[in-house]
């Protein structure tokens, strides 16, 4: 009798202790706190305690009419949209965050429409987004009529570029010269077969992706129409009518290229499933260029770095700017922050403010970084990355304006300069501003995400025969119901056209 | 005479229970609630409760397209398939388990059986893809080639698929699952082998005669419990194993990796959960649909 009431009180015990202990933990802070989450490509810091004291001190001192603190969260690329979701779905706070895609989190009503309150506390961000990229860049993040998020202000222009390797170029007795165009490649690949004939001429510069699209989006001037990952539905040029780009000539010719690079042996046979990518050839010497889309002059210099080959780059063909060109990054407020206020005078100095931008990026000057002059630092001696309490260094192309950011020693703050001139020199489409509603239509989003997926890597990497296959697409894009998203697409854009010109 | 009433005192054993039946509660009844997520146009500028209902809406995308027959199809056969020889294949390494009467044989062969299924399919993934990729695959370079036999691209034909994928599931489950038959054999009492072994019978008429039927009860179990799932597959087999590479997707698609590629970009919750509802709704009725019809043919057999 005493071993059982013993063991019956020893069980209640145990099951007590893990019934849960509700520590209701109510912080009413003076200053309004506003949570910050972004992306980082970096190694996330353990403690960001003091690169948030840095940042509520400095602005108590200068803007103390704000009465704002900031509480810095920072997640890696491959988990930040689950912990995004998670917040806005249970109501963690949360109150700035990157919506990407900036359409989805549309649909789900999770973003504030910004207008009122970037009238009241965020002129400075119309400012600097006007004198850093040119009127009219917000309409981009416009949907049904409001304004859901702010992008990210810094060069958008992401020319084609050939990155190519520079001691291979100089095998072939070719130069720079000679490549101004991607007709221009196949005369310099046969040099270098003959050459080295186990370096790979051309390889995708990611799983399935040799850039066909983005090519002829740029060389021919299409509008993606909000729809860079499918496609279904284009305009070229100012024509006004929607398109299957899937139907047009300039799709079959530049898929016939492609195949005619695949069976001449400049692409790598396993080019529309490999998993490795350009850059680990490129370090193994084995790969002699790529296509890609880079801003500013400096990404053979970085590429280099990071290879350690010799890589330069050639520009071949412009940019071209449609709207999910600019609101690719964008930075937006969740739609149940409770600090709406708070959180557009802190977006606010984010964009404009130096210190703040800075500090958020490199961290605390003297500990964590060191400024060499007025636009350039460098990592305290003996440390790097890794080793520093706090940097998101990587991260400068998703917060905040780049004209402000502070550049690595050895990148030029003239490339800066450049890029942001590209902003307001790279073409625009007519249609810049259009966004597409999707609400109507996931059905055939979805079959037609699947059918794209199913064709079309291997297509642009010239795998299959386009004769036959560019049939067997356009069949099952109409099955997957391409037809109804035209027609949907040229509803909203007439009516767009109507109100906007 | 009256015959007393034995109580089994059974407080203690609530008690005992109660940790897990509050988790298992609170872990796996109350999310059920969530199912009307699926009937739901989810604004989460309202709120998952206050959102606006759509009925059946959220099933569409599953039915329409012509994607829909081959994607269950797919789910289907290749679950049928995976039920019956993944059964037949662990049975056999049962009974060929029991005979290994080595102590130490049996320890080396009991962590070599379950190590395949330890492996993460992303490293699986790997492991076929040195196997088969074109340029450097060992299938290819060492087998293909001294035959004079052209190099096969092998994540571009759609035919080879359900073969090579029956092969690796085979190869990371059967292990595993013959725990459960190995358990089952070594429950069959000896004297009747030794009565059959008296009789002259041989070790196949054994195993067909005695072993066969002995584990009739347990092969019911496990087929009934993999009839619930028979909508469901493993998502790391049919997206990581084929590399994501699209030329296949005839023979790869299925329900879930559908879903997984249609709705990256949408985001769409009700859509998603609309999808994982359809599949365990069709595997309960299906489990008790199955549980019926075997109660019916042999009652003792059945789980409930």
């Amino acid at each position: 009798m005493r071993t059982r009431s013993l063991a019956l009180s020893t069980l209640l015990a145990l099951t007590v202790m893990f019934l849960p202990i509700n520590v209701f933990a109510a912080d009413k802070k003076e200053p309004e706190k506003v949570v910050v989450a972004w992306i980082s490509f970096n190694k996330i810091p353990d403690d960001m305690g003091a690169v948030d004291d840095a940042i509520n001190q400095y602005i108590q001192k200068k803007y103390p009419g704000l009465n704002i603190a900031i509480d810095l969260q920072l997640y890696g690329p491959a988990e930040y949209n689950q912990k995004i979701n998670l917040a806005l779905a249970s109501g963690t706070p949360m109150d700035i965050f990157d919506p990407l895609p900036l359409g989805a989190f549309v649909a789900k009503n999770q973003l504030l429409p910004l207008e009122s309150l970037i009238d009241k506390y965020g002129q400075g961000i119309k400012k600097m987004v006007d004198k850093d990229f040119g009127p009219g860049v917000m309409k981009t993040t416009v949907f049904n009529g409001h304004q859901y998020s702010i992008p990210v202000n810094k060069g958008m222009a992401l020319n084609l570029t050939v990155v190519y390797d520079k001691d291979l170029l100089a095998l072939t007795g070719y130069t720079e010269k000679d490549i101004n165009s991607l007709q221009d490649l196949p005369k310099i690949f046969d040099a270098l077969k003959q050459k080295k004939p186990d370096v790979i001429p051309f390889a995708p510069i990611s799983t399935g992706d040799t850039m066909l699209l983005r090519y002829l989006a740029n060389k021919y001037e299409v509008d993606t129409l909000s729809d860079m990952s499918t496609m279904a539905g284009v305009v070229f040029g100012n024509s006004g009518k929607v398109v299957n780009l899937y139907e047009s000539k300039e799709f079959a010719e530049g898929v016939r290229m492609m195949r005619d690079w695949y069976t001449k042996g400049y692409l790598p046979k396993d080019a529309a499933t490999s998993q490795a990518n350009s850059q680990q050839y490129f370090g193994a010497g084995r790969l002699f260029c790529t296509l890609g889309g880079y801003g500013g002059n400096q990404i053979g210099v970085a590429i280099s770095q990071q290879t350690g080959r010799n890589i330069g780059a050639k520009h071949i063909v412009s940019f071209y700017f449609d709207s999910q060109a600019v609101n690719l990054v964008t930075t937006g407020i969740a739609s149940n922050t409770k600090v709406p206020e708070a959180a557009m005078k802190m977006l606010n100095l984010i964009y404009t403010d130096e210190f703040v931008i800075n500090t958020m990026l490199y961290g605390i000057e003297g500990r964590d970084y060191i400024k060499v002059d007025s636009h350039h630092w460098k990592y305290p001696d003996g440390k790097d990355a890794n080793t520093v309490p706090y940097t998101a260094s990587l991260c400068t192309g998703v917060l905040g304006s780049e004209s402000l950011q502070y550049q690595p020693v050895g990148m030029s703050w003239d490339d800066v300069l450049q890029k942001l001139k590209d902003n307001q020199k790279t073409k625009r489409s007519p249609y810049f501003g259009f966004n597409f509603d999707t609400s109507a239509l996931k059905n055939e989003i979805g079959a037609i995400t699947n059918v794209y997926n199913q064709y079309i890597p291997a297509l642009i990497c010239g795998a299959l025969d386009p004769d036959t296959t560019i049939q067997k697409l356009n069949k099952a894009l109409k099955d997957a119901g391409i037809d109804r998203v035209i027609v949907e697409k040229q509803k909203q854009l007439d009516a767009w056209v109507k109100t906007n010109k | 005479m009256t015959q007393a009433k034995k109580s089994t005192n059974t407080g203690p054993l609530l008690i005992i229970a109660a940790p897990g039946l509050v988790y298992l509660l609170i872990n796996n009844y109350i999310p059920m609630l969530g199912i009307i997520i699926a009937f739901k146009n989810v604004d989460f500028g309202k709120g998952i409760l206050n959102s606006d209902w759509c009925g059946l809406k959220n099933f569409e995308f599953l039915f329409k397209t012509n994607d829909a027959y081959i994607m269950i199809r797919n789910t289907l056969l290749y679950n049928l398939v995976f039920i019956i020889l993944g059964t037949v294949c662990a049975i056999m390494i049962a009974i060929l388990m029991y005979e290994v009467v080595t102590s130490f044989c049996s320890k080396v062969f009991q962590a070599g059986l379950i190590l395949p299924s330890l492996i993460s399919m992303v490293v699986v993934s790997y492991i076929v893809y040195a196997f088969l990729n074109t340029e450097t695959g060992f299938i290819n370079t060492s087998i293909l080639k001294p035959l004079g036999v052209e190099p096969i691209n092998w994540y571009a034909e759609a035919k080879y698929w359900p073969f090579i994928l029956v092969i690796v599931q085979i190869w990371k489950t059967a292990g595993y699952s013959s725990i459960i038959y190995i358990a089952a054999i070594a429950g069959i009492d000896p004297s009747i082998y030794e009565a059959a072994r008296i009789d002259g019978a041989g070790k196949v008429r054994q195993i067909f005669c005695i072993t066969l039927p002995q584990l009739k009860p347990t092969v019911v179990i496990m087929v009934l419990l993999a009839i619930g799932h028979i909508f469901s597959s493993d998502f790391g087999l049919f997206y990581q194993v084929p590399m994501n590479s699209g030329s296949i997707y005839n023979a790869t698609q299925t329900i879930d990796t559908y879903v997984y590629r249609a709705l990256m970009q949408l985001g769409d919750i009700g859509m998603s959960s609309a999808a994982g509802v359809f599949q365990s709704i069709v595997g309960f009725v299906l489990v008790l649909g199955a549980n019926y019809f075997v109660r019916r043919v042999d009652p003792d057999s059945a789980l409930f």
